[in-house]
C-alpha cells in the first residue's frame, strides 16, 4: 500500500474534524432556518398575516401592550365594549372613541357616556348621534340616569343639578329639578365572555405571526445582531461546503 | 321604522322650544349662516330601509350615522342644506352641501383633516358641482380629479351624491 504524503493526510484529517464539528452547528441552524422558511413559504394558506399574536411574553420582546378590556356593559343581550380607547358592539367596531363611563337601555336606545359627551345608539348599535354633556360635568363618571315613566324622557343628574335630553335628541335642557323622574340603575361593567374577549383581542393586535416569523427568519428578533448571528451561520455552512468537498478527494 | 317613530313621538309630547346645544363646529356655523339669514332648526334624516341601501351603493359602507341632520326653511322647501362627512384617506372630511331644486347650488369643505389632497378645498375644484344633478345613480357632470388627491375627490364625489339623493328623498316624501 502506497503511503500517502503526512501533509496531504494532515488535510483530509483536518477537513475530517472541521466537518464533523461543523455538522453539529449547522444541522441546528438548518432545521430553525428550514422550518421558518416553510411556514413563510405558506404563510398565506396558514393565515399568519390574519393571525394576532397573544403570547404576553412576544409581545413583552416587541414591547407591545397587549389590548385591555376597560370597560364592559352589558345591555339585555348585547355588549357596549372598551378596548382600550375604542369602543365596540360586541365584536363590531364603533365609529366613537373615548373612555366609557356608563351606559344603559331604555326603550329602543342605548344611552352612553364617552369622555365628555353623550352618545346614543340604537338596540342594534348603530350610532345615532354624539353631543357634548353640560360644561358643568367635570366628572362623568358621576353622573346619575333618570327616567320619566310618563313620558319616556332620559334626563341625568350631577350633583344637584339636572338635565333632560332633548326631544330631538341633540342636547340638554337644564332643569330646576328632577321632580317626575325616576333613578336608574345604570348596568355595571362586568367580565365578558371568554369567547367574545378572544375574538376581539384577536382582531384588534397590531402583531402578526407572519411578521414574528419573518423576524426569525432573518435574525432580527434577536435584535441588531441577528442578522450577523446568520451571517456566520451562513460562513460556516460554507466552510462545511468546502471541507466535505476536501473529503471528497482522493 | 316604525319603532323609531314611535320613540318620535313620546318624544315630541311636550312641544314647546328646545334648548338644544351647539354642537356644530364654527365652520358648518359659517356655512349655514351663508345658506340661510336665519338658520332654520335641524332636521333629520333617518338611514334606514331602502335609502340604507342606498347610502351603502354610493358609499361602499354605512354612513357612521343612522340619522343625518339637514336645514330646510319651511318658505323654500326646495331647498336643503346638508353636512356630511366622509373619509378621504385615513380621516373625515367634513363637507356642506347646499341643494336647491335638485341640482348642488354650492359644496364647500368645512374640515379637512389629511396631510395631504388639501387641493380639493380650492374652489377650482369645488366649483366643478355648481349646478350639478344626480341621475342614473351618475352625477350629471364628470369631475376632473387632482394628482395626489384621489381619495380626498373620491370621497368628495360620493358625499356630492349621496347629499343629492338625501335632498330628493326629503323633498319627495
Amino acid at each position: 500500500m502506497k503511503k500517502q504524503p503526512s501533509s496531504l493526510s494532515f488535510k483530509q484529517k483536518s477537513a475530517r474534524k472541521i466537518h464533523r464539528l461543523l455538522g453539529v452547528f449547522i444541522a441546528i441552524g438548518l432545521i430553525y432556518i428550514t422550518l421558518t422558511g416553510i411556514l413563510l413559504n405558506h404563510s398565506e394558506s396558514l393565515k399568519l398575516d390574519k393571525q394576532i399574536v397573544t403570547h404576553p411574553l412576544i409581545l413583552k420582546w416587541y414591547q407591545i401592550e397587549a389590548p385591555q378590556i376597560k370597560q364592559s356593559i352589558k345591555l339585555d343581550n348585547q355588549w357596549l365594549i372598551q378596548l382600550d380607547s375604542n369602543l365596540f358592539w360586541n365584536q363590531t367596531p364603533l365609529p366613537l372613541n373615548g373612555d366609557l363611563y356608563s351606559a344603559f337601555k331604555h326603550q329602543i336606545l342605548i344611552y352612553a357616556i364617552i369622555d365628555q359627551n353623550l352618545s346614543l345608539l340604537t338596540e342594534q348599535g348603530e350610532w345615532v348621534d354624539t353631543f357634548s354633556l353640560p360644561k358643568d360635568i367635570t366628572h362623568p363618571d358621576q353622573v346619575e340616569w333618570r327616567v320619566n315613566p310618563n313620558t319616556g324622557l332620559v334626563s341625568i343628574r350631577y350633583q344637584d343639578k339636572y338635565w333632560q335630553i332633548n326631544e330631538d335628541l341633540t342636547g340638554f335642557i337644564a332643569l330646576k329639578s328632577d321632580s317626575g323622574f325616576n333613578k336608574i340603575k345604570a348596568p355595571t361593567s362586568v367580565e365578558v365572555p371568554p369567547q367574545l374577549k378572544a375574538s376581539l383581542l384577536n382582531q384588534n393586535g397590531s402583531l402578526h405571526w407572519e411578521r414574528v416569523i419573518v423576524d426569525l427568519h432573518n435574525g432580527y428578533f434577536f435584535g441588531s445582531i441577528g442578522p450577523y448571528l446568520l451571517d456566520l451561520f451562513a460562513l460556516l455552512l460554507l466552510m462545511m461546503v468546502i471541507s466535505g468537498l476536501r473529503l471528497l478527494l482522493k | 321604522m316604525f319603532r323609531i317613530f314611535k320613540i318620535a313621538s313620546i318624544l315630541i309630547f311636550l312641544g314647546g322650544m328646545t334648548n338644544a346645544q351647539a354642537t356644530l363646529i364654527k365652520e358648518e356655523q359659517a356655512f349655514l349662516k351663508q345658506q340661510f339669514t336665519e338658520v332654520p332648526k335641524a332636521q333629520y334624516l333617518w338611514l334606514t330601509g331602502d335609502l340604507k341601501k342606498q347610502t351603502i351603493a354610493i358609499l361602499g359602507h354605512r354612513y357612521p350615522k343612522i340619522r343625518v341632520a339637514y336645514w330646510q326653511r319651511p318658505q323654500t322647501p326646495n331647498q336643503t342644506v346638508w353636512i356630511l362627512e366622509e373619509i378621504g384617506k385615513e380621516k373625515p372630511i367634513t363637507i356642506g352641501i347646499s341643494i336647491t331644486d335638485n341640482q348642488i347650488e354650492s359644496l364647500r369643505i368645512l374640515k379637512f383633516r389629511e396631510s395631504r389632497g388639501w387641493e380639493v378645498k380650492l374652489p377650482s375644484f369645488t366649483q366643478q358641482f355648481d349646478n350639478v344633478n344626480y341621475k342614473n345613480q351618475q352625477l350629471s357632470r364628470s369631475i376632473d380629479g387632482i394628482s395626489g388627491a384621489t381619495l380626498s375627490v373620491r370621497a368628495v364625489t360620493k358625499i356630492a351624491k349621496l347629499a343629492l339623493l338625501f335632498h330628493h328623498k326629503v323633498t319627495n316624501k
